[in-house]
């Protein structure tokens, strides 16, 4: 099977979709003859024309509105945010218009959407370097999708396309200097499926985008000295896979959740309280970044955000902390 | 040798030789391209000499710190025995241009 | 217009026509009267004294032309065909309504008759509109989209963006911009530095034009006109109706104009102003008018009984399209 940039993916996911269904059409910046900001629309704009590839002002609140009504009025619009941090500009067409739609109109409209927006820290600086995605996983109507691999991204953004109501799609800065194996063939993978990148019996490392890459990096470190982690890739943050995720939580005990976001209300909040729902005893611990913007410097970026080193120490001490009465302390890097 | 300059590449596509195995090679003639996420690269020789191994194809990928190719000054040195094995001396000399796509 | 008048000589489709339009504007006042009476009538905004604007407005759209508006929706949907005793349930939270009790006024829909919707957030529905009116050009449509908002609106950075985007890409849209005067307590004046709301356009290059939103005919003139520069692919276009508030802004807000200026307001009335108008030309007697009145008394009675009538909403139901 061919290996592609993580850009070739979505490129080809987005040039399939338009092939397929004439009612998709990409709204973004700067993604007509330039190619998209991180090259991913690369080629569509030769292929499908000006009215499909629509290069927008930047005016994140306007598009990601047009893209709503548009889509309630039968088209499938794809909005383009080069930066999840500027997603705010538009989040009140998205939640308080396009996630409640098909509710508040009691079924008689729907707004079958696709915000893809790309966050991560990488160099520029505390509003260029968010992931807030688990604010987004409270609200009702939306779907959350985020890849951590070429093939997954090329999967997901194809469902993305097809689902029948608003999904934001989030990948990573640190995804696109990839390669990674796409089938050569149609394969859509399904909203709600989290996949298994490796087994162990010790514990559970769960992460979605590129902690997701970290976390196989921290497996590999984790088995050189006898412990073997099963490393769940979420992939779908809303819904999330619980029985992926609880089937693994009940061999191991032990769950680490792995995300580049604040920890407060994020990721593995959730996944805390859905796992004790599910399973009586299971001890777990989440790490993310610390309590700070992300700072412009590469060296204070650094100290921000999870590596493979903090997975390794959190790690450490989810296992061998068993005098404690609570799971260890999240976010730290000490 | 893929130079260090790449910054954040990961891995890279190899897209095109200019020059074949056995082949000479004079300065300036391009030996090949290769495409990061961002940007075309394009390797050519600063001193002559002679394309004695390749180790990638077009297509293929390749990461920072891969051997792609074996250069000698003449076209009847010694080569190491083992396939893939680092030269003697990295070459420092090549031409690289960018093109950020 | 009405097709059912084809037929008829141009001056008694015009008689028919206006006095339609004067009959539909009693109605939505003896409507917004009925919900005043109800036992419990919840948090209403009402459209008392914008009557004209939204009878207007529908009589210059044809079915298949999406009409948005924003939270203060009463008179817009019974004027575009959402039926009286569905509109009544729906506004008192009872099920038998377009929305089953999920939309109450801020978000009334019923695209089968041509109600796009209404949006509770304020300017909320005008990107959304313009995707709308995307969507139409997307799809070789010819209908023209039409979105209604307040004055309240001009003051956000979404209308101008909205604005901009409509002329760049030509979007088949009529923003209608209904100045009342004021947003909630805060009179225009203080919340737009434009000198005239149809300044804001004039930046972007799209034509606008002010109307006298109390008068019926001037209103669906306008609103035509503007529909049909839109129909024929010349764009958008920004309407500002000016009318007066007659009621509070809200059920729950206190009046905080001077007894005075109420007083004044009185001139400003769509219904008596079209009324007295339809008299002076003879179009209406005494006769006549009463019995628009007991037609429309008849309706409205017939949808309080339906509203009584309908049943609260299993409460399971609020899981339901989410």
């Amino acid at each position: 099977m061919p290996k592609l940039f993580f850009r070739e993916a979505l490129a080809r996911a987005m040039a399939e979709e338009m092939e397929r269904e004439p009612r998709v059409i990409l709204l973004g910046q700067d993604i007509a003859a330039h190619g998209g900001s991180y090259a991913e629309t690369r080629g569509l704009f030769e292929r499908f024309g000006p009215s499909r590839v629509r290069n927008t002002p930047v005016a994140e609140a306007v598009t990601i509105g047009m893209a709503a009504g548009a889509a309630a009025a039968g088209l499938r619009p794809l909005v383009f945010i080069t930066y999840l941090d500027f997603l705010l500009l538009g989040l009140d067409a998205l939640v308080n218009y396009a996630a409640k739609l098909r509710f508040k109109s009691a079924g008689q409209l729907t707004a079958p959407m696709v915000v893809k927006a790309t966050a991560g820290a990488k160099g520029q600086g505390p509003t260029h370097a968010q992931s807030i995605e688990s604010w987004l996983m409270n609200v009702p109507g939306l779907t959350v999708l985020s890849p951590s691999t070429a093939g997954d991204a090329y999967g997901l953004l194809k469902t993305a396309l097809r689902a029948p109501g608003p999904v934001v799609f989030i990948d990573h800065k640190k995804l696109f200097p990839r390669g990674g194996v796409v089938p050569d063939y149609e394969e859509l993978i399904p909203v709600g499926s989290a996949a298994v990148r490796r087994e162990g019996r010790h514990l559970t490392l769960v992460a979605h985008s590129y902690m997701s890459v970290l976390a196989l990096q921290a497996a590999e470190l984790l088995s050189a000295e006898g412990i073997e982690a099963d490393v769940i890739d979420l992939r779908s943050l809303w819904p999330i896979d619980w029985d992926t995720l609880a089937n693994s939580a009940r061999r191991t005990g032990h769950v680490l959740s792995i995300e580049e976001g604040q920890v407060v209300c994020g990721v593995g909040a959730e996944l805390a309280f859905g796992l004790r729902e599910r399973i009586a005893t299971v001890r777990i611990a989440r790490l993310g970044a610390r309590r700070v913007p992300v700072a412009a410097s590469p060296v204070l970026e650094a100290f921000t955000i999870p590596d493979v080193p903090a997975i390794v120490r959190a790690a450490h001490r989810l296992i061998t902390d068993t005098a404690a009465a609570n799971p260890p302390s999240p976010s730290e890097h000490a | 040798m893929i130079p260090m300059e790449l910054g954040d590449a990961i891995e890279v596509r190899l897209l095109q030789w200019s020059k074949a195995e056995g082949q000479a090679v004079g300065i300036g003639d391009a030996l090949l391209e290769f495409e990061t996420d961002k940007a075309l690269v394009l390797v050519s020789a600063a001193q002559p000499g002679t394309l004695r191994r390749c180790f990638y194809g077009e297509g293929e990928w390749m990461k920072p710190g891969n051997v792609v190719a074996w250069l000698s000054d003449g076209p009847d040195e010694p080569l190491p025995a083992q396939a893939d094995a680092p030269a003697d001396a990295p070459a420092d000399d090549l031409l690289v241009t960018f093109d950020i796509t | 217009m009405v097709g059912a008048t084809d037929s008829l000589p141009r001056d008694a489709k015009d008689y028919v026509e206006r006095l339609r339009r004067l009959r539909s504007m009693l109605r939505l006042r003896s409507f917004e009267s009925a919900l005043m009476r109800q036992p419990k009538p919840g948090f209403q905004l009402l459209s008392r004294g914008e009557e004209a604007i939204a009878v207007g407005i529908c009589a210059a759209l044809d079915r298949t032309d999406p009409l948005l508006c924003s939270g203060r929706s009463i008179a817009i949907a019974l004027a575009r065909g959402v039926p009286a005793g569905g509109l009544l349930a729906e506004l008192i939270g009872k099920d038998g309504g377009p929305n089953r009790g999920r939309a109450g006024r801020a978000h009334v829909s019923m695209p089968s008759v041509g109600l796009f919707g209404a949006h509770g957030v304020v300017g909320g529905n005008i990107s959304v509109a313009a995707g709308v009116a995307l969507a139409q050009q997307q799809l070789a449509s010819t209908a023209v989209t039409c979105c209604v908002f307040g004055d309240g609106a001009c003051g956000a950075g979404v209308l101008h963006e909205t604005l901009n985007i409509a002329a760049l890409w030509r979007l088949p849209l009529v923003l209608a911009c209904i100045n009342n005067g004021y947003a909630v307590s805060t009179p225009v004046r203080t919340s737009v530095a434009a000198t005239h709301l149809t300044d804001l356009a004039g930046p972007f290059r799209i034509p606008a034009i002010a109307v006298d939103g109390t008068d019926v005919d001037a209103v669906a003139l306008a609103t035509a006109d503007a529909v049909a520069n839109a129909r024929a692919g010349h764009g958008a276009s920004f309407l500002e109706l000016r009318c007066a508030r007659l009621a509070t802004h809200s059920t729950l807000t206190r009046e905080e104009r001077s007894p005075a200026e109420l007083e004044q307001l009185r001139d400003r009335d769509p219904l008596v102003l079209n009324e007295q108008r339809l008299r002076r030309e003879t179009i209406l007697n005494d006769a006549l008018w009463m019995q628009l009145r007991a037609e429309v008394d008849a309706e409205i009675a017939e949808a309080e009984r339906y509203a009584r009538d309908a049943a609260w909403p299993d409460p399971e139901a609020a899981l339901l399209d989410a």
